[in-house]
């Protein structure tokens, strides 16, 4: 049976670590890369020869630490390395754009066969603009991006396809998303296959880098006091450091105490530390209490109590921390009884695993259980208007399900007045002021008339991936005006992106370059010595055959035949069998 | 005057978008939505215009305000912000214009005639500390008046209601009572025919559910929530579960936490307070002791070597007190307030014994011609209840003796006059 082409690909793009999944066998499978890791480090390396993507960029993380980035969504600063000995600007959609890419070639390589089409996922938090920013991203990477979808939706995914036969009613499952760069709590509402997301906080700069930045300064303080010397300042000792730290965080994640052992580590002072859960936990107490403090402002979101939510899911790597899962169960236990997490999911894999989900779905395919789903996105941010007296009017409330489309029946505001601007903003706030500017328009020629009498309808209508287009009508007159918001804000320009593209296809065909010269080199030392191997054994051939011969003199002629044939075929058992004969006659 | 009611429109289409009844239950309405929502999606190949219609109509339709104002007034009340729709609340969401200034006066707007609100039915609820503690729910069943689902609340099947005979529809009646032969008084009280409501409704039209009375008894289980950290006397509402009644904001039923007093346990706030007794070695020399916490823990409480426990002293155990309320991942402290029993004699072994390892006691030098000026005496036991009580008696047979001089000054007094 020939193995059908997977049409689209689902992808978990992490801070700290990507995943890819697809629909195969009737089933999701996560893919793992070419070291067998289901997960692939989000950063980039480059150095003299070549740049380095996925588990090789990482491990030679502490060698080159100002040539290994690694995208920022946080704060989007421009970054520098030097490449080939020049150096290169690089925004962050340009790096994001080389990890999806390697994600790409991961599932080619597994495939064995080229794909297109992407699901993404991205913070639940992420704004309009961010979610466009991303689509761009994944087009610099050769990619066709179906949707953006939110990383709590597609965790709640993961876990309603595998339970579904469980289900009855509705079901409040709350997504504990803890990553290495982001932390993410949503409430996702599963009603018979739709998924819908009804609350969502975040904190863009909370996740398991700040935990490993906790041990590391104490470490960085403990060799401070010890040995007189300040190591903060060394971005080479820092990355030892802060890789040995996180290391060190997992496996507390399953012992109690360990050890940190850096040898040379600063002006030939060792580093030696015994590191307990106990002090791990002591030292990110506040950062876990911030978690748990997001918990509380999520619920308080979707007007839910505690004893509303069915399941709680867990999402990412730092969600392996035990104090983590333990301040989890305390909050959400009543009358003595503990709540218990949900850990049939692989919180590396949750999401990858849903966004390959929805990417069947679009793509059509999957089975009847995937047909069945319904995943509901939602506007991630309130979008609005400004009224009277600089006041948000709020049209499109966070978390409405899209497409969706509303209209608002307004007045003017001043007698005779001629025209009006309609301005579009997005955020929380209730002056707009505080909030984002996305666009404006201004109407012309109305009538004269008092004011409070003109009917002006504004309509926003929001896609299914997200754009926005806002009309303003003049009801009476039938006069029309209308945007496209395109969230221009922060993105990269068309110009931008086709330079990103040209440079991504120049990487790409250099690192397939590097890649021959690799080969190529690897081919003639294996050769070498494989020939090394060959010289040594027809020495030894030859050095028995002379032997032989020193011993041998008086042999007869088909002996020294057939010792020539044996040399030149490379055998020498013979040898034995002549010179055992040969030994008894000089007995006799 | 801006207060125009919003003209009426349509009010069926957004049924007929779902493909429901105008009576459709909320479970009606999710399962029309669930299903035509999976049908319509542009993800299923649907028209992404229909399902922004069928998203629009059910999130109306779901909301009973929204369904109200939809069902009285049509789409466009909603257009206009009624029901609160977006977040807006002024149905006249005026522009700045493009000259820009600042608004001066607004538009009004009647939401509706003006509707009394019920009252709200307070209920204690008792809860021990280990509740507090814990966290724990409890289920309560409730008896209330609902509006009649048959007759919507009316009392008749038509709709239509008459003016009491008996009251003349004021809903009270005088009569007047004969207190004696010449006094008589007027009194006012509820009509008896229409209880009060100055309405009456013909038999042969009255509702076959509620017979008449608008409302019908309900009975309800509330599950009450107690959080972990509630507080003695904090409120837990429930809005709109109080009787309903007809052109009644319905009320709410507030229950109000009662702790019980705890044997061992007492609460301040945040923290616990726990009395433990020691004996004297125990002070002097060390305990260790076990404390079972509200939780069913078993806490070792145990002195730090060398240390002393002075009477009526206090020591504090970090995060075993109360869960705070708001962030009850925070918890107080838990106070061991102690007491020292001493023993009431000592033998004169006991006695020397002590002297040897305690430290010594001060010396006072006095030369025997000092002792010999000094008189001798003896201690003897005292019961303070009992002193405390005879100097009480001995002031108030002290104020006699005043009362009585004044007494006698007044009657001298008297006798010149």
């Amino acid at each position: 049976m020939a193995t059908k082409k997977v049409k689209a690909i689902g992808i978990d793009l992490g801070t700290s670590y990507s995943c890819v999944a697809v629909w195969q066998h009737n089933r999701i499978e996560v893919i793992s890369n070419d070291q067998g890791n289901c997960t692939t480090p989000s950063y980039v390396a480059f150095n003299d020869n070549q740049r380095l993507l996925g588990d090789s960029s990482m491990s030679q993380r502490s060698m080159n630490p100002q040539n290994t980035v690694v995208p920022d969504n946080r704060d989007k600063p421009m970054v520098t390395v030097t490449y080939k000995g020049e150096e290169k600007l690089l925004a962050p959609e340009e790096i994001s754009s080389m990890v999806l890419f390697k994600m790409k070639e991961v599932v080619e390589a597994h495939l064995g066969h080229f794909v297109k089409d992407a699901v993404i996922t991205v913070p639940a938090y992420f704004s309009n603009a961010q979610r466009q920013a991303t689509k761009d991203v994944g087009k610099i990477a050769g990619l066709n991006v179906l949707r953006i979808i939110s990383e709590p939706t597609a965790a709640a995914i993961a876990y309603g396809l595998d339970r579904k036969g469980l289900r009855v009613g509705e079901q409040n499952v709350l997504v504990f998303d803890l990553g290495g760069g982001t932390f993410d709590v949503s409430l996702v509402t599963i009603y018979e296959g739709m998924f819908k997301v009804k609350a969502s906080v975040g904190d863009t700069h909370l996740g398991g880098v700040d935990f490993d930045n906790k041990l590391v300064n104490h470490l960085v303080n403990v060799f401070r006091e010890k040995h007189k010397k300040d190591i903060s300042g060394n971005a080479e000792a820092l990355v030892r450091l802060r890789s040995a730290c996180e290391k060190a965080k997992r496996i507390l994640s399953s012992t109690a105490q360990t050890t940190i052992e850096l040898d040379c580590l600063y002006e030939g002072v060792d580093l030696y530390a015994t590191v307990t859960r106990a002090l791990f936990e002591e030292l990110n107490k506040d950062l876990f209490m911030k978690c748990m403090e997001t918990v509380e402002k999520c619920l308080l979101e979707a007007r839910s109590d505690k004893i509303q939510v069915h399941e709680i899911v867990l999402v990412g790597g730092s969600t392996r921390i035990p104090k983590v899962q333990q301040l989890l169960k305390d909050m959400f236990s009543l009358n003595g009884t503990t709540k218990e997490l949900c850990k049939g999911i692989n919180p590396d894999e949750a999401v990858a695993y849903g966004a390959a989900v929805q990417a069947a779905i679009l793509s059509g395919e999957g089975d009847k259980k995937v047909e069945e789903l319904l995943l509901l996105d939602v506007m991630p941010i309130s979008i609005g208007f400004e009224g009277a007296g600089g006041v948000m009017s709020v049209l499109i409330p966070k978390n409405t399900a899209i497409p969706t489309k509303k209209e608002r029946v307004c007045s003017i505001f001043y007698d005779n007045q001629k025209s009006l601007t309609v301005k579009v903003f997005e955020g929380e706030q209730v002056k707009t002021k505080d909030n984002f500017f996305l666009g404006k328009f201004i109407l012309y020629r109305f009538d004269p008339l008092p004011k409070g009498v003109s009917q002006i309808s504004v309509i926003f209508d929001v896609d299914a991936d997200g754009i926005v287009e806002v009309t303003a009508e003049d009801q009476a007159k039938g006069l029309k005006k209308k945007i496209t918001i395109n969230s221009k804000h922060g993105r990269l320009s068309p110009e931008e992106i086709r330079r990103m593209v040209r440079d991504s296809k120049r990487y790409k065909a250099e690192d397939e370059v590097a890649k021959k010269k690799v080969k190529a080199k690897n081919t003639l030392e294996n050769y070498a010595y494989e020939m090394r191997e060959r010289a040594k054994k027809i020495e030894e051939a030859v050095e028995e055959t002379i032997e032989w011969l020193e011993c041998n003199q008086l042999a007869e002629i088909e002996e020294f035949d057939c010792k020539k044939q044996e040399l030149g075929r490379g055998k020498g058992h013979f040898i034995t069998k002549i010179h055992l004969p040969r030994q008894r006659i000089k007995f006799f | 005057m801006f207060g125009r009611a919003p003209k009426k429109s349509d009010s069926t289409r957004y049924y007929e978008i779902l493909g429901v009844s105008k009576n459709a239950s909320p479970d009606d309405l999710k399962k029309a939505y669930k299903k035509a929502a999976i049908k319509n999606h542009p993800d299923k190949g649907g028209d992404p215009e229909k399902f922004k219609e069928l998203a629009q109509a059910y999130e109306v339709l779901s909301d009973p305000e929204k369904r109200e104002i939809y069902d009285t007034y049509g789409e466009d009340a909603l257009k206009e912000g009624m029901g609160g729709g977006g977040g807006g609340h002024d149905p006249f969401d005026i522009f700045s214009s493009f000259f820009g200034g600042s608004p001066f006066g607004s538009g009004g707007s009647s939401r509706g005639r003006r509707q009394r609100r019920g009252e709200d039915v307070v209920h204690p609820l008792k809860v021990s500390l280990e509740d507090l503690y814990l966290g724990t729910s409890k289920k309560l069943s409730l008896s209330r008046n609902v509006l009649c689902s048959k007759c919507n609340g009316k009392g008749s099947k038509s709709g239509a209601s008459m003016t009491c005979a008996g009251c003349q529809g004021t809903g009270m009646k005088v009569s007047i009572r004969h207190l004696g032969p010449s006094m008589i008084q007027q009194m006012q009280h509820p009509c008896n025919e229409c209880k009060g409501t100055g309405e009456t409704i013909n038999d042969r039209d009255r509702c076959q559910q509620c017979k008449g009375e608008k409302v019908v008894q309900e009975k309800k289980v509330l599950e009450v929530v107690v959080e972990k950290g509630m507080q003695n006397g904090q409120k837990i509402t429930f809005p709109g579960e109080a009787d309903e009644a007809p052109d009644t904001v319905t009320g709410d039923i507030v229950f109000v936490l009662q702790q019980k007093e705890h044997p061992k346990f007492k609460r301040k706030a945040d923290d616990l307070f726990v009395e433990h007794t020691l004996s004297l070695t125990e002070a002097l020399c060390g305990f260790q002791f076990v404390l079972t916490h509200l939780d069913s823990r078993q806490l070792l409480i145990k002195s730090n070597p060398g240390e002393v426990v002075k009477p009526e002293s206090f020591k504090a155990i970090n995060d075993e007190g109360m869960p705070n309320y708001q962030r009850h991942f925070l918890k107080g402290k838990l106070y061991i307030h102690f007491s020292v029993e001493f023993p009431d004699t000592l033998s004169l072994d006991q006695v020397k014994a002590l002297e040897a390892v305690l430290p010594s006691k001060p010396t006072s030098q006095l030369s025997d011609m000092e002792l010999d000026e000094c008189e001798e005496t003896t201690l003897h036991d005292v019961n303070m209840e009992e002193e405390t009580r005879r100097r009480q008696q001995a002031q108030q047979e002290a104020y006699d003796e005043d009362e009585d001089m004044h007494g006698g000054a007044q009657r001298v007094q008297c006798a010149q006059q």
